[in-house]
């Protein structure tokens, strides 16, 4: 169903690390951002900024009802400046839930992401570090995950625990956990042959030791480009979830919950959808272009072209 | 806005004329207005309306019609036990060629598509009591009385109780009806219908049935016998004197099934390939796609109008409209009230809309620790506008209630039930406000349960309710919920529900519902006050109709004051039709695809 | 890798897979019983308690979780996975229906995918950081940037409502077929095109891609050569991918186009707690994700002796 999980495809080999290890230049990509790139972020951040700003930003209360204001238009489409982005069907203000829902959409999304993050880098770091039984013992818990269909794991864990905001973050968790633990992994092992591993080893050095001083750097980079690509599988899950009716629950509004309710409106009170529908599009084709670009920075063989 | 629309009742009245008008042309204009005459003649020789409609129109569903994918799928149905006839049937590689001995005309009728949001997984019609199930069974099944819903007012709704497998029926005295079946009526199968198949059909659910059946044998609990008389006579026998009978006969659990076909399959196979004496035939199953039925040409009312049916199944609102609007189905099911103006400016399309015999209602659980006070449900119920409801959400088309009365216990089949002086549920905020401030109610979050789309407005109607309760200072909050009603009844605390009319009588609505051997007592709520038991119990076997009349208002009175529940308003069930199908929705869930109900026009 | 280490790494892989199907099914299993019981759905809100539990009974659910537990194992060893409960009739039976529309619906999302994925991904390598390989990324990601029931119901106001070109819903002939494998491709395109770009970028930087150019041969040729080489890598594992996700995935896509597949079926059972029909799907998933798996697997060790390397 979700895209998210999927996006483990975009798996990296692992990358060689002593060319890996010419951080410095990574900074003066970072200076020559793209436009487009630049835009992608002002558009993130901007998003980010409403949702932390919500209460402040929203005309009114986004669970408001006006049951005698229902479905009117945006401004420019028949509406007023009342409700500057229209009403939905309850008579709820679609500007003001649009600007609470970047909160519950990213929000949802970026814990979800965390929490899958954690898991997944846990598991492959440790899966990495200790082959033989713990390895096989990780890396069959992701072969369950994997052929577990994730809408029947969703629907009976929704159906179990309530449809809460926290029940909702944790599937979300995981769905993709085990693509970041096969790549923790497979980066773990690369580098774990390379000579300056080897070289620390026989040096002496702690394994904890070696794992922060010198896997991890390694490992970061590209969890955190895979991460971007999830993150967008994310937020359009937790829209799949409100279609299948196990999403947020009203009156909370979400972007993917207000595409829901609104999809049937689209031939009628199309506002409902649309606006929103923008919304979840712009956040993940900037995150999806920044994760590109990200890419394309910190994988040096794409770097030296 | 909508609420400066026409109701869509003049759409269908002007349809019904319609209807008239082009029955004047043929000899079936005689049964009709035998009909209004409220003669109770042998009708439903409208068969040549059905005869004459030619499939100009309908060609381009030959191209969509190899599309059943499913010669495959038809022959895994048939190995759940159909006859050897329905194998035939069904494994025929052309879905046009059919058995039909017919003549020419049988072979070029059109074919009807009707999108619906979803269909039963059987077909047994006393397992499949829903919407669902009841919408599509109505074309397999008949039963021994109907009623006149085409000549209803507002059309649509039922009138008088006209013959349909039974040709005429006398009450012998309070207690037995004698009913005479229409002589060669043959079932699908080519089975002559007789008194034995009445007598068992009723058998089945009444006595000690399984449990698949157990919920449809409320229907008609009054019946304590079925006699077979002769070949064609059947007597009905009831312990105590039920003035329904006749009424209870023309709803719910009463579609005839074939003793021996039933016998030889089993109740599984049964539902799996079901078989009746309806107009339309059984030919496929396809859960979750489609249900195909075929014309049963040897029909005692006539030829029918349409050579096969297909149900298709298009869970999404948009592409059910879609497919309506650009002609790949005829006619499209449950569009709610906000999809019903993109549907009037589209061409060849038009709405037709009925308010159903059914009100949707709020349940409260009188058990659960928040809810056991009874002034807290009184005020609950105050507090909701019921008004601004069917104003703002309804677009004025749901109807408010006097209580929880239905218009049609007074109308023609009615028995003078309905008290027309009882005032509409009040709308009182105030007084909410006071009475909740009396109740001691301290706060406790209260939750209302819904599913998120079983029931038009479901949840947007729970919504704007609890948003209502808000406002005079109860910590309410919505809780949608995919299987709302499928179990934890100990944790709902409040849930929405409708109550149908079943049989125009507070029998076959009220107390169905909410007398005593509901489950309403028996895990929402006790009486108080033993009265509204003992008046139900009285009501039921008295036929005098104003201790009848009395004692139903009583327990209304008992029922308002102890707040078990609430009505909210009388729903709309609107459908998508392209013009050329004339075709009238009835009050009831079930679609009537019989010719006098149908004609498709080239 | 010699035969016999390939034989030991096949067995390894098979017992590792049954060990996974076990797993699941019984996670499912106990999982799907503890969520809820279809009893209420199958006899009434109304039914009395008398009617519940013989209904009960007669499913076989009075007996305990483990009890029924050992009974369902003892079965499905002779492929007996019980008769649906919706549906009356085998499990094996109600899946494998849906299974052909499934497959119809997966090769043609696949096709696109690799059609206009693939092309699009070597296009963008080859304008690297310009504003073309920017725009037509944004292409690729355009498909995927909403929910697909909301691109999926656009669609089907375009061409089935205004410009009535193809039919809105339903699974009969060829044309049915097109906006639901659009819809359900979006996803994969743009992932394909994303693989597709970083392995083009990655071949022309290699050395040997250097030397051919110095050779003289133009770099278009050399494009093509190696890239659909490498590509073969990013075909396989988006291949893995689609495969799953039309499988269990598509139950989005199905419902808005009423296409009957194994998705839909999967959520239909688990909300009417069809317990045999959602046990046996998630077995055929299963299998089918684990033997993609192994498959990519042994195709990533024929392709690319790196990875045999890299991996264990």
């Amino acid at each position: 169903m979700s895209r998210a999980g999927s996006l483990a495809a975009d798996g990296f080999a692992p990358t060689d690390p002593v060319r890996q290890a010419r951080k410095t230049q990574r900074f003066r990509w970072l200076r020559t951002m793209p436009f487009i790139i630049r835009i992608c972020a002002l558009i993130l951040l901007g998003f980010v900024l409403v949702a932390l700003a919500a209460p402040v930003l929203a005309p009114v209360d986004p669970a408001d009802q006006d049951l005698l204001g229902r479905l009117q238009p945006p401004v420019g489409f028949g509406g007023s400046w009342d409700h500057p982005l229209g009403t939905d069907q309850l008579g709820r203000d679609v500007l003001s839930r649009t600007l609470y829902g970047a909160r519950v959409s990213l929000g949802v999304g970026l814990a979800g992401l965390v929490i899958g993050v954690t898991l997944g880098v846990l598991c492959g770091l440790i899966a990495g570090v200790r082959p033989g039984l713990v390895d096989d013992g990780l890396m069959f818990l992701v072969d369950v995950q994997l052929a577990l269909p994730f809408i029947v794991i969703a629907l009976i864990a929704i159906a179990l625990f309530g449809s809460t905001l926290t029940v909702l973050i944790i599937v979300m968790g995981f769905a993709g956990w085990e693509s970041y633990a096969r790549l923790t992994r497979g980066m773990v092992l690369g580098t774990r042959k390379s000579q300056y591993v080897l070289a620390a080893e026989a040096l002496g050095a702690s394994s904890t030791r070696i794992i922060s001083r010198h896997i991890m750097p390694n490992v970061i980079a590209p969890v955190i480009v895979l991460a971007t690509f999830l993150l967008t599988g994310l937020i359009l899950l937790e829209s799949t979830l409100s279609f299948l009716g196990i999403g947020v629950q009203p009156p909370t509004p979400s972007w993917g919950s207000m595409i829901g309710e609104g999809r049937d409106y689209l031939n009628t009170a199309w506002w409902m959808a649309v606006i929103p529908g923008v919304a979840i599009m712009l956040a993940t084709m900037s995150i999806s272009l920044l994760g590109d670009w990200l890419r394309d920075v910190l994988d040096p063989t794409v770097r030296s072209r | 806005m909508e609420l400066d629309k026409p109701m869509k009742l003049d759409m269908s009245r002007r349809n019904l004329l319609r209807l008239f008008g082009l029955a004047a042309g043929s000899l079936a204009v005689s049964p009709l207005l035998a009909a209004c005459g409220g003669d109770d003649d042998d009708d439903d020789d409208s068969d040549d309306s059905g005869g004459e409609s030619s499939g100009s129109q309908f060609e381009p569903t030959a191209t969509t019609e190899p599309e059943s994918p499913a010669s495959t799928d038809a022959e895994e149905t048939d190995d759940e036990g159909a006859t050897e006839e329905q194998t035939e049937a069904s494994s025929e590689p052309g879905p046009t060629a059919t058995t039909a001995p017919a003549a020419d005309s049988a072979a070029d009728r059109p074919v009807l598509r009707v999108g619906v949001q979803g269909l039963p997984a059987g077909l047994d019609p006393y397992q499949e009591l829903s919407n669902v199930g009841t919408r599509v069974t109505y074309s397999l099944f008949d039963h021994l009385l109907e009623r006149d819903f085409i000549d209803g007012d507002p059309p649509g709704s039922g009138s008088e109780v006209l013959p349909m497998l039974a040709e005429s029926w006398e009450r012998e005295d309070d207690l037995t009806l004698v009913m005479n079946l229409r002589p060669g009526v043959t079932f699908h199968n080519g089975d002559p219908l007789t008194a034995e198949d009445i007598k068992f059909t009723f058998d089945r659910h009444l006595i000690d049935p399984v449990e698949e059946l157990v919920d449809a044998q409320g229907y008609i609990s009054t019946i304590s016998d079925v006699e077979v008389v002769d070949d064609l006579t059947v007597r009905f026998h009831t312990a105590k004197p039920d003035p329904l009978l006749e009424i209870r006969l023309t709803s719910w659990a009463t579609w005839i099934l074939p003793k021996a076909y039933h016998e030889e399959v089993g109740i599984e196979g049964f539902a799996a390939a079901p078989i009746g004496t309806g107009p339309y035939k059984f030919v496929e199953l396809r859960p979750d796609d489609a249900l195909v039925l075929e014309s049963h040409d040897g029909w005692w009312g006539g030829l029918p109008t349409a050579q096969r049916v297909e149900f298709r199944v298009i869970p999404e609102t948009a592409a059910r409209v879609a497919a309506l609007v650009s002609g790949e189905v005829d006619i499209i099911t449950n569009i709610d009230p906000d999809q019903v103006d993109s549907l009037d400016g589209a061409s060849d399309v038009e709405v037709r809309s009925v308010p159903l015999a059914n009100c949707h209602v709020i349940r409260y659980n009188t058990h659960h620790a928040t809810m056991e006070n009874k002034l807290l449900r009184q005020a609950l119920n105050l507090a909701i506008d019921r008004e601004l409801l069917v104003e703002a959400l309804w677009g004025g088309r749901a109807v408010l209630m006097r209580g929880h009365q239905f218009q049609e216990y007074s109308g023609p089949i009615g028995g003078d039930q309905f008290n027309d002086e009882r005032p509409y549920v009040p709308y009182d905020p105030d007084q909410a406000r006071e009475l909740l401030a009396e109740s001691g109610y301290d706060g406790a979050e209260i939750v209302y349960r819904t599913a998120p789309s079983y029931y038009t407005f479901g949840a947007e109607a729970a919504q704007a309710i609890v948003q209502m309760w808000q406002d005079i200072g109860v910590n309410a909050k919505v809780e949608i919920l995919e299987n709302a009603y499928a179990d934890g009844v100990e944790a709902i605390q409040v849930t929405n529900w409708s109550n149908s009319s079943f049989v125009a009588d507070p029998d076959g609505a009220f107390w169905l519902r909410w007398g005593e051997p509901t489950a309403s007592q028996r895990d929402f709520w006790t009486p108080e006050n033993p009265r509204f038991n003992e008046l139900g119990n009285m009501a039921r076997e008295t036929l005098d109709v104003e201790t009848r009349f009395d004692s139903y208002q009583e327990m209304l009175d008992i029922w308002e004051d102890e707040a078990p529940g609430t009505v909210l308003y009388i729903p709309i069930e609107n459908y998508g039709v392209r013009t050329n199908i004339d075709w009238l929705p009835y009050s009831f869930y079930y679609m009537d695809l019989r010719p006098k109900n149908l004609k498709i026009n080239g | 890798m010699g035969d016999d280490q390939m034989l030991g790494f096949a067995l390894r892989r098979l017992v590792r897979g049954i060990a996974t199907l076990w797993v699941v099914v019984t996670l499912v299993f106990f999982g799907l019983r503890l969520q809820g019981d279809p009893v209420t759905l199958l006899v009434g809100f109304e039914a009395s308690p008398e009617a519940y539990d013989a209904m009960r009974s007669k499913l076989g659910l009075d007996e305990s979780p483990v009890e029924q537990y050992v009974t369902f194992l003892s079965l499905i060893v002779h492929g007996d996975f019980g008769d649906s409960i919706r549906e009356r009739r085998p499990a094996t039976e109600v899946v494998f229906d849906r299974l052909a529309a499934t497959a119809r619906l997966a090769t043609a999302a696949l096709a696109l995918t690799l059609l206009i994925g693939i092309p699009l991904g070597v296009l963008a390598a080859k304008y690297h950081n310009t504003a073309t390989d920017r725009g037509l990324m944004a292409i690729a990601f355009l498909g995927q940037s909403t929910p697909d029931f909301f691109s999926g119901i656009l669609l089907i106001l375009t061409f089935s409502l205004w410009l009535t070109v193809l039919p809105s819903s339903g699974s009969g002939s060829l044309t049915h077929l097109i906006m639901p494998a659009v819809t359900l491709a979006f996803g994969g395109i743009a992932r394909m095109s994303r693989l597709t770009r970083s392995s083009v970028l990655e071949v022309l930087n290699e050395d040997y891609i250097r030397t051919a150019r110095a050779k003289g041969l133009s770099e278009w040729t050399v494009t093509v050569q190696h890239v659909l080489r490498n590509a073969s890598i990013p075909l396989l594992t988006v291949f893995g991918i689609q495969m799953g996700l039309a499988i269990s995935g598509a139950v989005v896509v199905e419902t808005v186009f009423a296409w009957p597949g194994v998705g839909r079926l999967v959520a239909n059972s688990v909300l009417t707690r069809d317990y045999p029909v959602i046990q046996f799907a998630v077995v055929v998933i299963a299998v089918s994700v684990v033997l993609t798996n192994f498959c990519i697997d042994l195709a990533y060790g024929a392709l690319d002796p790196r990875i045999r390397t890299g991996g264990r």
